[in-house]
């Protein structure tokens, strides 16, 4: 099983390979000291070595970090646990939610209650979309309340309350109605860039030969400032 | 060797142009360089194209990425007193030729048999599968081959310095313990908690030495290889739109309804003003 690292290092001099390379280096950036293609072609001799300790270059600050395990960042994450929009009449309760069979993201059975996708950022986090998605209807208790997800409007106030009790206000910055086979899938689960939130559900006309809508509701919202 | 030293120099001089300017204009991608130091008990100093890279670097340490254009390096680990890329030489140097976009980790460690050495090693970046995590084993250390148990059980079989082995995995923390290939105990690292991350590649080394019981494991994490879902199916039954569509039928039979009182009162009103022209 085990896999030959391909990579093995040679440990031979490749002085003129490396000398091409720097020349052309050098013109890509002849403009900066120390790198100015020489005109003579005869070796420049090293630094002299005159005091000791003898000066040595610069270093560039390179990062470091101890990478012993109890140093590895595991981001700690705020599940949601409820979220409410009052103007459409929205309360619902949030449970994680995984993948389904097919890779799609897993909802709750019921209409009625929402799913956060688990591996989406949480309540409070630096970056990335947390994502929250509910039926618009089941066959196990009808209409949900994600239907009115449609009805949103830029400015109403979300409340998404966190397993452990903060709660994280965002206002509704937009909402789309796409067709599933374009539905910006990457965008919505977007891990990185601003802290912001999507709400999925379905929309638009529903396909009986298939058993599914064709389109996907989106809605946006972005962190209320904090009072 | 005047030539190569030089050439270093000017090369060196680039690398450190390099880290202050990423090179934008390029059409290449830079390549990504981690550098980690898994020999125990010795601080060195990296040197790359003959340039002070790394000073005083502690075992146990993780540097990087550096973003360098594509091309091959010569690196060269000394002691941290030395004074050149050629002063007090522990490792190299050694050529380390890195591809347009890749991402490579330099590991300096121990051969099997406990001589300092390097290898270079491709990370894999690909994406993650949705709800997927990726763990690699590298076997960096002096000591013979190791089987890797989680829970109990070997999830790495007979890796030997210096190989590598990836799992792709659900996200979960496992407990992990190195052992000798072929038993359960004793066991030589560990058991040590590894978090698997959705997206990340979290990349374990196993480094040191058995004989001088050294061994300890590093880590490095490289984030970013997540993939979304492959949609959000949410809904069922098509209640929602039939309900929508019922509400249409009354608006439009509300408006046709309107239109018709609209039609029939003109035509009272044409009918009376024709009326009264009699």
């Amino acid at each position: 099983m085990d896999q030959p690292n391909s990579g093995g290092l040679g440990m031979r001099s490749r002085g003129v390979a490396r000398l091409g390379a720097g020349a052309a280096l050098c013109l890509a950036l002849s403009g900066l000291a120390g790198c100015a293609p020489t005109p003579d072609a005869t070796p420049r001799p090293p630094a002299p070595a005159s005091a000791a300790p003898s000066p040595r270059p610069s270093v560039p600050e390179v990062p470091t970090v101890d990478a012993s395990l109890g140093n590895v960042p595991v981001a700690t994450t705020i599940a949601p646990a409820r979220i409410r929009l009052d103007r459409l009449g929205i309360d619902m309760t949030v449970t994680a939610e995984g993948l389904d069979s097919r890779g799609a993201m897993a909802l709750p059975p019921n209409a009625a209650d929402a799913g956060w996708y688990r591996f989406s950022p949480g309540l409070l986090a630096q970056q990335g979309a947390t994502v929250i998605a509910a039926h618009i209807d089941s066959s196990h208790d009808g209409i949900g309340p994600f239907s009115r997800l449609k009805d949103a409007a830029v400015g109403d106030q979300i409340l998404l309350d966190g397993e452990d009790g903060s709660t994280a206000a965002y206002t509704v910055s937009e909402i789309r109605q796409v067709g599933k086979i374009d539905a910006p899938m990457a965008e919505v689960f977007d891990q990185s860039g601003a802290p912001r939130l999507s709400l999925v559900t379905c929309g638009g006309v529903f396909n009986s030969a298939t058993g599914h809508y064709v389109d996907n509701v989106i809605v946006t919202a972005i962190p209320a400032p904090r009072a | 060797m005047k030539t190569r030293v030089v050439a270093g120099t000017v090369a060196g001089a680039f690398l450190l142009a390099a880290l202050a300017v990423p090179a934008s204009a390029s059409a290449a991608t830079n390549a990504q360089l981690s550098v980690l130091h898994g020999v125990p008990g010795v601080t060195v100093d990296v040197w790359v194209n003959g340039a002070l890279t790394l000073d005083d670097f502690a075992p146990g340490t993780l540097a990087g990425p550096l973003s360098l254009a594509p091309g091959t390096y010569s690196v060269a680990i000394t002691s941290s007193t030395a004074t050149s890329a050629t002063d007090a030489v522990v490792i190299g140097p050694v050529d380390l030729p890195l591809a347009d976009g890749g991402n490579y980790t330099a590991v300096a460690h121990l051969t099997p048999t406990g001589d300092p050495t390097a290898t270079l090693f491709t990370n894999d970046v690909s994406k993650t599968a949705a709800g997927e995590g990726r763990l690699t084993v590298r076997h960096v250390a002096a000591a013979p081959a190791v089987d890797v148990l989680a829970g109990g059980a070997p999830v790495v079989s007979g890796l030997t310095n210096p190989n590598e082995q990836i799992l792709n995995l659900a996200p979960a923390t496992v407990s992990a313990s190195v052992v000798a290939a072929g038993t359960t105990t004793p066991v030589l690292i560990g058991p040590a908690d590894v978090a698997i991350q959705e997206g990340v590649n979290t990349i374990v080394y196993a480094y040191g030495s058995a004989a001088n019981s050294t061994l300890a494991l590093a880590v490095q994490t490289i984030t970013g290889l997540h993939t979304p879902p492959a949609g959000v199916p949410a809904g069922e039954t098509g209640a929602a739109a039939s309900m929508d569509a019922l509400q249409n039928a009354w608006t439009i039979g509300i408006g046709s309804a309107a239109l018709l009182l609209i039609a029939a009162a003109a035509l009272v009103i044409a009918r009376r003003k024709a009326d009264s022209r009699i």
